[in-house]
Order: C-alpha cells, then structure tokens, then sequence
C-alpha cells in the first residue's frame, strides 16, 4: 500500500507543480485534464485464461481455445505542458495459472487479481498535448493477488479426503514500461486513441527464469509453508509478467 | 471624325474620374481603390470557379477542349483570386478609370467585347501589362510612369487585348502542356529544342497580338500610329527609371555634410540596351523584329498622341511614378528610391515628399550596411551593374562607409525633421540616431559640439565643399530635354573616354552634428542613445537576433484584449499528385479557419475584428483599401524583423488602427502537406523480419505522412513593434482538432499577460 501511494503520490507533486503555471498551458482548447477507461488486450499464448477450457487435453492439445489476456485501466490525464502530460493510472486485471503439486497437476487453476498503481509521463511528439501521437514512459507497483487455492487431499493412511487451502497471500512487484499511441479528439470532448506498450515486471521476470517444470509444484503436504506460498507466488507473478510484456490499448476518454 | 463624337462624352466622364481621389502630394501615402468592389474581388474561388465551368459546359466545343479549359481555370482562377486580393490591385482608381476609357475607344466597335474586358491596376514598378484567360486587364504603375503619352498606352491595351480575343493565355497553357507530354510537335525533341519551339510559339503570339491590335483596334482610333513604334523604345529602357537626369549630389547633402568630388564616380555605366538582341529563348521578340513589323503597319501620321485631355495622362503618370518610388522604398531598392525621389523633385518641383523619400532611402541603406544585409537581403544591384544617372546614387551608397552613410542619414533625417515636423519624420530622425549610435562604429566624441569656444565659420571650414551640380568628367550636365528615350540616344551617340575610378576623398564627419548643436531636441536624443550605447554596448545583428528569437519563442504573452485580425491563408497541398495544391480544399478550409479564430476568441474573451476580403459588402471599398494598407505594411514589418528600418508609412497605419479601435494587428495562416509514406520498404522490410512489427509497417505504408505549418503574428500598430512570432511545423494533418489546438494556442499567448 505504501509503495502503491508512493508510486501514485508521483502524480500529485508533477501536477501541483504545474499549476502555478497551468494558466498558460493550451491543453485541448483550455482542457487540461481527461478522464479515461483503457483496454489492453494481447493474444493469450498459453490458455491459462479465466473461463478457460478446463477441458483441455494437455496430451493430445484437443479442446484448446484461443484466448486474449486483457487488462482494465482507469486512468486520470494532467496536461502539464505543450507536449507532456502525466497520467495516474489504477489497474486491473483477473487472470489464472497453472500449479502443479509434487504428485499430480491440478484440476483447478489458481486464479490471480492484478491492481496495479502505474505513473506515466506522456510525451506528444507531434502535436500540443493531449492529441496526436505519443510516447509513454511508465513506472509502477502492481499488487499481484493469487485467491486461495484450494484442492482435494486423500490421506492414505486413514484413508479420507479432505479439502486443503494455499493462501498465499498478496506479493508486490515493481513495473517499468514503455508505450506509444495515436489520441484523437472527437466532437471537442471525446479522447479516442490506441496504441501499443511493452512493460517488465521485476520480479515476474526473474520467476519466469527461474521456474521450472519441477518448480511448478507445491508441497501438497505443507500448503501454506513458505515453498509452497513462494511458488504460488513465483507462478502469479510469472503469469502477470507474461500478461504485462506486449499489449495492444484501446483507450476512450473524457475531458470536462 | 471620331474625335468629334467621342470627346464630348469623353470629357464629361473625365469630370467625374479625374476627381476620384485627391492627393496629397505633400504627404504621399499611395492611391486606393474607388467605387464599388467587383465582384470578381469579393466572390470565393469556388463561386467563381464554378460559375466558369458552367459556362464552359454550356459552349459547343470539342470535349477535350472544354477539359482542358477546366483545367486551366482550376488553378489559374486560383491563383488569380490569390492576387486580386494580395493588396496590390485596384479597382476605380484614377489609372484604373482611365485605362477603362481608352479601351472603350479601342473597343467602341466592339460592345461585346467592350462589356468584358476590364482594367485594374497592379501597384508594380515593373513594365508590364498582361490579360488573363477571362478578361481581366493589368497595368502596373511601372508602365504608366514610363510611357510617353496617351497613343502609346493604348498600343499597349490594344496588344492585351487580342491576347485575351485570340485565346493566346490558354494556347499557351496548351502548349505547356504537350511539352510536358512529348506530344505532336514535340514528341521526340531533345528539352532544349522544346524550349525554343515554345519560344517561338510564344513570340508568334506576340507579333500577332502587335499586328491584330494595331489593325483591328488602334489604327482604327485617332491615335498617332507612330506612337506604336516609339513605345518599343520606351519598353527598351524600361528597366531604368522613368527619367534619365544627371544627378546632383547636393540633393543629398545637408547643411554640414557634404559629398566630396572624390567620392564620386568618374564614369556613369553606359546604357546597353539595343533592339536586336538574341531572343532565341525568350518568349517575346527581340525590339528591332517588332519596330519592323509596326513600321510596315503605319500608314497614317495624322493622329493624336492624346485623345482624353493631356492633364489626364499626366495625373495618372504623376500618381504612378509616386507610386514607383513608394514601391522601390517597400522593396528595398534605395539607391532606385532615392534618384526617383530626385527625378520627383526635378520633374514635379515637389518639396516635401521626395525628402522623406531620401530620409527613408538613406536610413534604410545605412542599416542594411551596418548589418553587413546591403545586398543580401534587398532587391540592390551591384553599383557596376547599373546602367545610367542612376548609378551616381548606387555608387555612393555602396561606396561609402557604413559610419559614412549613418551620419549622413541622421543629418538628413534631423533636416526633414526640423523641416516637416510630423510622427513619421520624427521616427525616421530617432531611427537614424539609434543607427549612428547603437549599430554603427560612431560615439559623440566622433563629432564635434558647440562648446562657444570656436566661431562657426572655423568649425565649418573643413565642412564645406562646392555642393552644386556635379561636372563629372565627360559632361554629363543635363542637356534640354525631349524626354528619356531622346537623352538616352543622344548620349549614345557621344563617345565618353573616361579615366579610373575609385573612392579619392571621404566625408568629414566631424562636423556633421554641429549646426544642430543649439536644438534640444537634437542634443536629448543624441544623449539618450549614447547612454544606451555606455549601458548597453552595440547591438549588432547577431545579439539582436537572439535577443528577438528567444522573445518570440513560445512562453511570450502580450496581455491584448482586441487585435485587428487580416485576411489569413490557407494552403492545403498533395505531393506527387497533378494539381499540388488542393484549390477548393484551401478555399473552403480557409472559411473555417477564419471561423475557428473568431468562435475560440469569444471563448477566451478576446475581441477579434476581421478584415477579409471574401466578407466585404459591395460597397466597403473603405475597408477594402484599409486592408490593402495594412498588408503592405505587415509584410515590411515582416521583412524586417531582424534588421529594423521603416520605408512604409506608419501614420497611415495608425490612423486606420484609431479608425478599428484596436492597437494590434494579426497575421496568421496554415499550410498542410500531404505526401506518401516515406521509408515504405525499409518498414516492411522490417516487419517481415520481425513479425511483431508487421502490422505497424502497413499501417505506416498505407497511411500518408502528414506536415502541417502554421503562424500566428501579432503586431503594435503604435510602434510598428512585433510582439508575438509564433510559427510551428507540425507532423500532423491539418484535421479540425489539431488545427483549432493550434489556434487556441496563439490565441492564448495573444490574451495572457
């Protein structure tokens, strides 16, 4: 939460800053600030996707359906000069993962919650901000969620099954990324624009080197030691870094 | 026979043209249009573009014919409409009137013809006169100051005539057009051998419009039909001013500076000009291939060289050769100013104007030396290649030092001033001063004050020099005149062996001030820039231009509630495509854009009042001729800005500021590209290596690339100052979005303070 403050407090001093010399700013027509909602959305290269086909046969690949990884970001635009904006942006994002215990792979998969809090400065490199294209540089906290995960345990030697839960819990990691965009202006009010933007998650890329087949597994004896959480949250991050590396956005906003 | 018929109602027209406008000679500021606008002045390129290709669907020609001619018109109508409303053509004027009148007598067998052809004068020092494809008739001012009577100017309209009669404008377009194309006579030509086909194609034109004009139309008149011939040889030297007078160096000097003998040249470039020159790649014959052609057409001696009253021709003569000095001062041309100025003197005994005229000249050319711009950035000849009395003027400006001809414009500037107090004289005096003082080599201890402790007469001793008329040798004392053309003949006869030339003497400076000594006026601005140079340093170009720039970059806001808004422009292009610029985009984007400015005004609360052309009433010919003003005066307040100087008239310019009720004048416009995509290959190049890439390098292919480039400039109409320069190029299509941010922009740093 601290970090995520940190990070979304960067927005407040750039703006505050600039107000003492907003009054000679054009924006759009005298508009400074725009209120928007942005869809990322890339081709899922692994079908681990909420509402996936549970059906999928990993052996013979029947069953396997094309999905999108898709984020939600809401975002507020400050005009702080003739070419450059800041932009306060919350994130979010459901996805899902595989995980694999010591013995056998899941039935279910573990599904992850993203928010994440992302400062960005915009840079319009042809025209007065905010219209035209544009070039983002991004830094950001996300706060990667994975819900518990619960499975079927059969003890052998008494012979019951009975429910277990890995909860995890929230684990942190840091974003950096990079983007451009084409913005529009329609009927004086309505920003439309798409674009693209690459982005790292620290962690989530130090995960997706390290894990293995052999990693994917929890301790199904132990789920909530520290191995266990640690894969839990080794595979949540991977997965939300995999999601945050190539997006194309679609971006409609307001400005009042 | 003619005359009998025609003069009666000739003169009662005259009554009522000749007092159109009445000018003050005195205070010469250039003539206006009269009357009511044309409408060819005031309708849309569109509108009339439109109205002449329904004309041209409603003729019988051949279809090819009828495209070609809507091709034609597409851009010439365009272009046309760009000049009619360029502030140097007018409607009604004294010239304008009387051009008209003659061509009715030229046409007054010809009442179809006569309801078409129109006249309007273009404010040109060039020798011209040209009809476009659907009668509209130009004669610049150049014209009317060197011809000789009234016979010989209607030789001239007779020939435009038979151009626009004969259809030679869109034949010649035509023509251009199966160069272009290799086609029928053309086709397997070598370039060069093209050209010379279209020069002779061009030159057959012109004999024919001599011929048929002389026929069909002037001989028919009462004119004197030799007057045909001698105007061939008024046009010969019509590149040299309208007079040909030796030059007297004291026209230039003051009460203390004198121009010494060895300052001037010992030889006066000798006229070249002959009738049989090399014509084989000029679109017109040569001189001697016309005067053969016209002589065999004379038949007659009898006629007349006036048929309207004398004192009209001379009026108009008059307002057209103030006008030529005028435009060769707006033009940079001073050496050409300043011997006009004389030849205004000399020719009209007038008293006042023509010292402005030199005040201006002298200023100007003393501040282009300073800034080492003489030529660089002026319409200036090389002394060595003017040719006549003229060239005493040129020499001596180029010849003296910079500190030289700063002190002599200061001197003159305080003379005029002293003599014909006034605004105008009064900023050309502190000019002059800020000259000497902060861009010249010059501080007071350079000249001599007095003190009391010397008489006067010492002082001056070293001063004076025999100031009369130049005997330079050879005899170039003006003989009795018959006119130009005679004074330029007779010297030719006569064979001047002249010695070496080369600067023997200099101004004496030292005494340039002194008379001025005793005036406060004088001694207060000389102290003032002498504490700006001791605070300041001098300021030449370099620093100056700096200094400018970073004022005009963005970040300036002028704190303006009201600005007087001029017609904008707007050019919307198409690379690599027939007809580049977009005509009918341009004309209906520039409505638009005028009507972004006044909507995002109001919204800024900024008062905005236009003056358009296109939004004239039929009778704001007042407005009209205000605009025409203030053109001429932004775009030498433009011209300037890195050097300073004044030739237009300022007082004019604030009157018609007081008369709006603003104290700030805009000038802004926009001009979009659009071309193909550059780097396609590399792109897709790329995108076929990297497959993520790809879909970015078709768009990037199949997406035109887009550059727009727009200014805004805001002046004070009560110091000539320019406030704001703010000029952009953008990667962008001119869409109403970008456009309307751009002007937003302007607008913006125009209110804010």
């Amino acid at each position: 939460m601290k970090k995520a403050l940190f990070i979304f407090g960067l927005f407040i001093p750039f703006s505050v800053l600039c107000q003492n010399s907003a009054k000679v700013i054009p924006g759009y027509l005298g508009k400074k600030w725009v209120f928007d909602y942005t869809l990322n959305v890339m081709p899922s290269f692994i079908t681990e996707n909420p509402g996936a086909n549970t059906d999928y046969n990993e052996y013979n690949e029947e069953g396997r359906k094309f999905y999108f990884n898709t984020q939600h970001k809401i975002s507020v635009e400050r005009v702080v000069g003739r070419k450059f904006s800041v932009v306060g942006t919350l994130l979010l994002s459901k996805n899902q993962a595989r995980v694999e215990r010591s013995s056998r792979t899941f039935d279910e998969f573990l599904q992850i919650n993203t928010r994440g809090y992302i400062f960005t400065l915009r840079h319009y490199r042809k025209h007065l901000a905010p219209i035209s294209k544009y070039f983002d540089y991004k830094i950001g906290y996300y706060s990667i969620t994975p819900e518990d995960l619960d499975y079927n345990y059969r003890d052998l030697e008494i012979d019951s099954v009975y429910t277990r839960t890995v909860n995890a819990g929230s684990v942190g990691d840091f974003y950096m990324g990079f983007g451009w965009g084409n913005s529009r202006v329609i009927k004086d009010r309505v920003i439309f624009s798409f674009g693209f933007e690459f982005g790292l998650l620290f962690g989530g890329m130090l995960d997706a080197a390290n894990l293995g087949d052999e990693s994917r597994s929890i301790d199904t004896e132990s789920p909530n030691s520290v191995t266990s959480h640690n894969t839990v949250h080794a595979i949540a991050r991977e997965r939300v870094f995999l999601e945050s590396l190539m997006n194309f956005t679609v971006r409609i906003g307001f400005m009042p | 026979m003619i005359s009998r018929l025609i003069l009666p109602f000739l003169l009662f027209f005259c009554s009522i043209t000749s007092s159109a406008q009445e000018i003050d000679w005195d205070n010469y500021s250039s003539f206006f249009s009269n009357g009511d606008i044309p409408t060819e002045f005031r309708a849309t390129y569109t509108d009339k573009y439109d109205k002449l290709v329904e004309d041209i669907n409603s003729t019988d020609k051949r279809y090819t014919r009828k495209n070609k001619e809507k091709e034609f018109y597409k851009f010439s109508e365009f272009y046309l409409n760009q000049f009619l409303n360029s502030g140097a053509v007018l409607y009604g004027d004294s010239i304008s009137s009387y051009c008209q009148d003659i061509v009715d007598v030229l046409l007054k067998d010809d009442e179809e013809l006569a309801q078409v052809i129109k006249v309007y004068t273009v404010k040109s020092d060039l020798f011209n006169a040209f009809c476009t494809a659907n009668g509209i008739l130009f004669v610049t001012t150049g014209l009317i100051s060197e011809i000789e009577n009234e016979a010989q100017l209607a030789f001239v309209l007779a020939h435009e005539i038979i151009h626009y009669r004969n259809d030679h404008v869109i034949g010649q377009y035509i023509e251009q057009e199966k160069i272009s194309k290799s086609k029928d006579s053309y086709r397997k030509v070598s370039v060069s051998d093209q050209l010379k086909k279209f020069s002779n194609y061009s030159k057959d034109q012109e004999l024919e419009s001599d011929s048929i004009g002389f026929v069909d139309y002037f001989a028919k008149t009462g004119y004197d039909q030799r007057e045909a011939y001698h105007l061939l040889d008024v046009m010969k030297y019509s590149y040299l001013p309208f007079e040909e007078l030796p030059f007297e160096v004291g026209f230039l000097e003051t009460d203390s500076v004198k121009i010494p003998i060895g300052m001037l040249p010992t030889e006066i470039n000798a006229i070249s000009a002959e009738d049989d020159y090399d014509d084989s790649e000029s679109t017109h014959p040569n001189i001697k291939k016309r005067k053969v052609q016209i002589e065999s057409l004379v038949a007659r001696t009898d006629g007349q060289k006036f048929l309207f009253p004398e004192s009209r021709f001379n009026y108009a003569q008059r307002l057209a050769r103030y006008e030529s000095c005028r435009l060769s001062l707006i033009n940079k041309n001073f050496p050409e100013a300043i011997y006009s100025a004389f030849l205004l003197k000399k020719v009209y005994n007038d008293s006042i104007y023509h010292k402005q005229v030199v005040a201006k000249g002298l200023l100007n050319a003393a501040i282009y030396r300073n800034e080492g711009k003489y030529r660089a950035y002026t319409d200036i000849k090389r002394a060595e290649d003017v040719e006549g009395e003229s060239h005493v003027v040129s020499y001596l400006l180029e010849e003296m030092e910079p500190e030289e001809l700063s002190t002599l414009a200061a001197a003159y500037g305080f003379e005029n001033f002293l003599e014909h107090s006034g605004r105008e004289n009064e900023d050309i005096f502190k000019l002059s001063m800020e000259n000497v003082f902060l861009k010249s080599d010059l501080t007071m201890s350079d000249f001599r004050f007095d003190d009391g402790s010397s008489s006067s007469e010492e002082i001056m001793e070293n001063s004076e020099i025999d100031s009369t008329e130049v005997s330079v040798k050879g005899g170039w004392k003006a003989k009795s005149r018959d006119g130009k053309v005679s004074t330029i003949n007779s010297k030719k006869e006569e064979k001047e062996q002249m010695g070496s030339s080369g600067v023997t003497e200099r101004l004496y400076l030292k005494n340039a001030f002194w008379p001025y000594s005793s005036d406060s006026t004088f001694m207060e601005t000389a102290n003032y820039y002498q504490g700006q140079l001791d605070e300041k340093g001098k300021t030449k170009s370099t620093s100056d231009a700096a200094t400018r720039e970073s004022r005009y970059s963005e970040g300036t806001y002028c704190g303006v509630d009201s600005l007087l808004l001029i017609n904008s422009i707007y050019i919307n292009l198409k690379a690599n495509s027939k007809d580049v610029v977009k005509f009918e985009k341009s004309d209906r984007e520039r409505e638009d854009y005028q009507g972004y400015i006044n909507d995002l005004a109001g919204s800024l609360d900024l008062y905005v009042e236009n003056l358009d052309y296109k939004a004239f009433e039929r009778n704001e010919t007042d407005k009209f001729n205000d605009l025409s003003v203030i053109n001429d005066w932004v775009q030498e307040r433009l011209d300037i800005v890195n050097t300073g100087g004044m030739c237009t008239d300022n007082d004019e310019l604030r009157k018609i500021a007081e008369k709006y009720g603003v104290n700030y004048i805009a000038y802004t416009g926009n001009v979009s590209i659009k071309s193909p995509a550059v780097g396609a290959g590399a792109h897709l190049l790329l995108g076929a290596l990297t497959l993520v890439y790809l879909p970015f390098a078709i768009a990037h292919v199949v997406t035109p690339d887009h550059s727009s480039f727009n200014f805004f400039f805001l002046l004070d109409a009560r110091n000539s100052r320019l406030m704001l320069a703010e000029y952009n190029y953008y990667d962008t299509s001119d869409r109403n979005e970008y456009v309307k941010s751009i002007v937003y922009n302007n607008l913006l740093q125009v209110k804010l303070d």
